[in-house]
């Protein structure tokens, strides 16, 4: 779960919990907040009344885990090996059913909170677009700010931020960027040794375009790594050499390019 | 509710438990049960079956990664039929701490009815004296929790397959230290001195107590007693492991017996500052009864069966000094210069 602005890490804390402790689901939830861009700097921030939190996120009843003496459960024992395929299924399980309930709590959270979030993914100017760029946590920022440039320009280029990692919006991109002729993926991370030497949301996002029937290209990139600025001019350039591969320009996208690397 | 009684005029007071008179007044309620898979002879599954009945039902018990973990609460199965929580290896002494303070918090938020709950934390000798010391030394700084600390020490970590561990005792044979012909001895530290180096590192720590199972009354009534008297304790078992120590099953209680005898198990309690030795360690320091020769003990087990005449003259030389050049006999090495 990767947040972009402090608004957003403090709702997605209310969210994240109420995923997390929903029965339905039982898993860890992590939420991602950029190191410094996020954390580290200030920014206006609407805190809701207790009464409205305690409306969306009831209190946390441990209920049958209580660990009492009314209550003589063992907690945690140990599962060797031949467990591990059941309990794999029980996670799996729960992951699938965690898009029901992240659905739910979206809706839930939107309408107790006057807001309008769409719960996986974020579109930004994408109706029309030809090309787009992908990305995660406050990689928005100079992307949007990039792209308003460009659209002032005359060019289609949109926006898709994924707000969950896990579980992967492959729905919600698959519909987002099966009518773009090109994307290109920044990844703020580097997965070494992986496909094309790319990010993991470069990874995740070619597996799940690839069943769709109009795949566009899929160009990736590495930047804004340790912290590292990703600039406006960082952007364009990534969104250029989108235009240049959507009309069948000579881009290997079997590469992953490296933006603002110090040579 | 066993014959202990409860004085609820305060929430963070201890249940009572007093004593048992001999064998005949002990609970007969069996609070650790079938459900496990420990070893034949297995000495710490009895020690964790006298520690829970001493304890009571009103009890959580939060075990540490180890035998007394992986063999007792095997997933689908469980021996406890008191509240039992996994912790970490080495955090025996925060998940006390952490449950006490839990504990307390919800009965003075009015969250849990208040009544007086025993929190006990066992590891082995490898999750405590290893691992798990600096937290069981913080455990033991918190004096406003009620908590017992109990080590269960079979000398090595044996659910690993008998890997040496800082209770190992010198020269034993283990998967980490296989004597050969070049070096007989791998392993050649001596046995940390816990419970004492615990006792004395924590003055304001009421209650620290050594035992072994084969006096099992005594057993039972330390930890009793350490539930009672209120803040952290500490309690430390040692306990002979067939597997690990390599002899028959049936001698457990009987290594147990001559650990005491030859005066390598010290039994001792520190209570509120005093030090009282007890049951025929007592004698020993007393010089009522004379140590078995340390020999007697080692070559009853495979670990030590590589002990030359020598090897054996070292470790009675170690035992000796400890009873009669120690500050105090058994219990505390050092003595002013």
């Amino acid at each position: 779960m990767w947040v972009d602005t402090a608004q957003e890490a403090l709702d997605t804390a209310l969210i994240a919990y109420r995923v997390a402790e929903d029965k339905r689901v039982f898993l860890p939830c992590a939420i991602s907040c950029d190191g410094a861009f996020l954390t580290h700097s200030q920014s206006l921030v609407n805190v809701p009344t207790q009464e409205m939190v305690d409306s969306f996120l009831p209190r946390y009843d441990r209920a049958e885990k209580q660990l009492h003496p009314d209550n003589p459960i063992t907690i945690a024992p140990q599962a060797n090996e031949d467990w591990v395929m059941e309990i794999r299924k029980q996670s799996d399980m729960a992951a699938r059913r965690a898009r029901g309930v992240i659905t739910e709590a979206y809706e839930d959270f939107n309408a107790k909170f006057g807001r309008d979030v769409e719960p996986f993914i974020e579109r930004y100017m994408m109706e029309d677009a030809e090309v787009a760029l992908v990305g995660m946590g406050t990689l928005a920022m100079p992307v949007k700010v990039a792209v308003r440039k460009l659209r002032e320009q005359g060019k289609k280029v949109g926006f898709v931020r994924v707000r969950w990692f896990r579980p992967f919006p492959t729905p919600e991109l698959q519909d987002a960027l099966s009518r773009v002729k090109a994307v290109g993926v920044i990844d703020r991370d580097y997965s070494f040794g992986s496909t094309y030497f790319s990010g993991v949301l470069s990874n995740e996002l070619r597996s799940a375009l690839y069943p769709v029937a109009n795949r566009p290209k899929i160009l990736s990139f590495i930047a804004g790594l340790g912290g590292r600025e990703v600039n406006t001019d960082n952007v364009i350039d990534v969104a250029n050499r989108l235009f240049k591969a959507a009309s069948g320009g000579d881009i290997d996208d079997r590469d992953t390019y490296w933006l603002g690397v110090r040579e | 509710m066993q014959e202990s009684s409860i004085a609820l005029t305060d929430f963070i007071s201890t249940q009572v438990l007093e004593p048992w008179k001999g064998i005949k007044k002990v609970a007969r309620e069996e609070l650790f049960t079938s459900g496990h898979r420990t070893c034949q002879g297995c000495e710490s599954a009895l020690v964790m079956r006298l520690m829970i009945k001493a304890a009571g039902p009103r009890t959580i018990v939060l075990g540490a990664t180890g035998c007394m973990y992986v063999a007792n609460t095997t997933y689908y199965s469980t021996p406890w039929v008191v509240p039992w929580m996994h912790t970490q290896l080495g955090s025996a002494g925060s998940a006390a701490t952490g449950t006490a303070a839990a504990l307390t918090a919800l009965m003075r938020k009015g969250k849990m009815e208040k009544e007086p709950i025993n929190v006990i934390a066992f590891c082995g000798d490898g999750g405590g004296a290893d691992m798990g010391l600096s937290a069981i030394s913080a455990a033991l700084q918190h004096t406003q929790y009620n908590l017992l600390i109990f080590l269960y020490d079979n000398e090595s970590y044996a659910n690993t397959d008998i890997q040496v561990s800082g209770l190992s005792p010198y020269g034993a044979n283990s998967t980490f230290s296989p004597p050969g012909k070049v070096h007989r001895i791998m392993h050649k530290r001596w046995k940390k001195n816990t419970a004492a180096m615990l006792a004395a590192g924590h003055p304001d720590c009421k209650y620290v107590a050594t035992v072994a199972a084969g006096n099992a009354v005594d057993t039972l009534n330390k930890v009793r007693r350490a539930l009672s008297i209120g803040g952290p304790t500490f309690i430390h078992s040692l306990d002979p492991c067939p597997k690990g120590w390599d002899y028959d099953p049936k001698y457990s209680h009987e290594l147990g017996e001559l650990a005491v005898e030859t005066g390598i198990w010290p039994l001792f309690e520190v209570e509120e500052g005093k030090l009282k030795m007890y049951g025929k360690s007592k004698h020993i320091a007393s010089g009522a009864i004379k140590r078995k020769p340390v020999k007697e003990y080692l070559l009853r087990q495979g670990r030590f069966a590589h002990f030359t005449d020598e090897d054996i003259a070292y470790f009675q030389g170690k035992i000796d000094a400890m009873w009669e050049n120690w500050l105090l006999p058994g219990v505390i090495p050092f003595r002013a210069a």
